[in-house]
């Protein structure tokens, strides 16, 4: 069978679960709430309790990487004080990813409501999204909804974009929170965690798409029982997709026959690369992957078409990484350069491997946790895992060989996405 | 609660002065930043720590109570 490559800024959808209308085509407000219903009234305190310990049940979690319960989430904010802004992070910041343009351009009514849902139980006095500057396609579905509830007088908050500067780091959390309070938009550090929302100014809370989404199906009259599901961006050589995937699905079931691999880019370019054995079997399901020390990330799942390098391609996914360092912190600026050069090293082969693998080993644990975000961490896992799993390919380099039969970059690293 | 000694990247430039002044606490990389120990503060350190803070040019370095390392 011949594949082919489709143009990185094409994704496909999986149609007809319950996150997507079928089509891939925006639902607009009347055809959103034919299908889910009117949003559950929220009048008082006993409704806002029902829809969080609903929101709690459901186990619903952060589908943009760290998977923190939201319940939680939501109840430290409520404590934390009313008046504060919740943002919808529409910015996700990897080119291979997909989720985040996939709900916005189809369904945005969903994620604006869960938006709303959170709004009302923070008690918050706006409400926003964050979205790249340029994700044309998903700021014209964005604004199409934006008028519709406008006009339909739906929102009890104001309700705003935030245009963000097309970087990776400017979708992590503390870059929103700093944008979102006047600031600029690169990461901020915050010696704790909690005072992330706080620290003076009034506070921001920021939720990935996916997981209001997750909310917004809480949050709707009609009754959509809380199906663990997850969304995930699929990609292969046959294209992107995004699918919504339920939690008993396994690996295999999740890939086509037709794209064979052993090796797997799980959770993104900060994420892992694994044994394609090693999950096959395994359920597409944070918890359960918990449990084998790995994770769905950003839910990327990537599987590296055989004709390809991983070595090579973890040096240009590392590459790109460090470009988009946002420039502040010295660890991330010059470690990652140097992270760059060596695996670039490892990818050209020959003489230079050995004395590359040896500074790896020696720096790569100085990186850790080194930056005010979590940016060089991702990158730094990525590499360990790829340094274990290509361990073989690594042989074969130093001795100027190569297992791929193709020269043709698989990962993407520009980022404007459509729906096709 | 413990203290840690804490540090905001974003303002350290890496001239290192705190490293001479917390020994204990802290050591260079290879690109000349601070790499901070993430154990709580002793008593010993505890006066390493505020030292360093104090010669810090960048104001970078912060001690701060928390229940764990994380
Ligand atoms: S760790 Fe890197 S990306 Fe994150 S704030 Fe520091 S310099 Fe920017
Ligand atoms: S003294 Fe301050 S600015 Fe200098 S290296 Fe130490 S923490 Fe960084």
């Amino acid at each position: 069978m011949t594949l082919t490559l489709l143009p990185a800024n094409e994704i496909r959808y999986d149609v007809g679960n319950s996150l997507f209308p079928t089509g891939s085509r925006r639902f607009d407000l009347t055809e959103f709430e034919a299908r889910f219903g009117s949003s559950i009234p929220l009048e008082n305190n006993a409704d806002l309790e029902a829809l969080l310990s609903r929101i709690e049940q459901a186990g619903v979690h952060g589908r943009g990487g760290a998977h923190f319960p939201s319940a939680v989430k939501i109840r430290s904010a409520i404590l934390a004080g009313a008046g504060g802004t919740v943002i919808a992070n529409a910015a996700e910041g990897e080119p291979s990813a997909a989720k985040d343009a996939a709900l916005w351009q189809t369904n945005p009514h969903l994620v604006l409501r869960g938006l709303a849902a959170v709004g009302a139980l923070t008690q918050a006095k706006s409400l926003g999204v964050w979205v790249h500057e340029d994700s044309y396609s998903t700021r014209s579905s964005m604004a199409g909804a934006f008028k519709e509830r406008a006009a339909a007088e739906i929102d009890r908050l104001p309700l705003r974009a935030y245009l963000a500067p097309h970087r990776y780091v400017s979708g992590e959390a503390s870059a929103i929170i700093n944008a979102v309070q006047g600031g600029s938009a690169v990461p901020k550090f915050f010696p704790t965690k909690s005072r992330a929302w706080g620290e003076g100014n009034a506070p921001v809370l920021v939720f990935n798409s996916e997981t209001l989404a997750h909310i917004g199906l809480l949050a709707s009259s009609l009754n959509w029982a809380p199906l663990e599901s997850t969304l995930v961006t699929l990609l292969t050589l046959n294209g992107r997709y995004v699918r919504e995937v339920s939690s008993d699905t396994t690996f295999a079931e999740l890939l086509e026959p037709s794209d064979p691999a052993e090796h797997v880019l799980l959770g993104g370019y900060g994420g892992q690369w694994v044994n394609w054995q090693d999950i096959a079997h395994s359920r597409v399901h944070e918890a359960s992957l918990a449990g084998q020390g790995l994770s769905l990330g950003a839910g990327i799942v990537a599987p590296l078409p055989n004709s390809h390098c991983g070595l090579i391609e973890t040096s240009r996914i590392v590459e790109w990484m460090a470009s988009q360092s946002a420039q502040q912190c010295g660890p991330c600026i010059f470690g990652l350069q140097w992270l760059a050069e060596d695996i670039q090293a490892l990818a050209a082969g020959g003489r230079k491997v050995i004395g590359a693998l040896d500074r790896l080993n020696d720096r790569l644990p100085q990186l850790m946790k080194r930056g005010a975000c979590s940016h060089p961490d991702g990158v730094v896992r990525m590499t360990n895992t790829a340094l274990e799993v290509f361990a073989s390919e690594i042989s074969l380099h130093r001795k100027n060989k190569c297992s791929a039969s193709s020269t043709q970059p698989f990962f993407p690293t520009e980022s404007e996405i459509h729906a096709v | 609660m413990n203290k840690h000694l804490l540090i905001d990247p974003t303002k350290c430039d890496g001239v290192g002065i705190c490293a001479i002044k917390a020994p204990d606490l802290i050591q260079m990389d290879v690109w000349g930043f601070p790499i901070i120990e993430s154990a709580p503060l002793t008593d010993n350190t505890k006066k390493q720590a505020k030292k360093a803070l104090r010669a810090c040019p960048k104001k970078a370095l912060l001690i701060i109570e928390r229940e764990s390392p994380a």
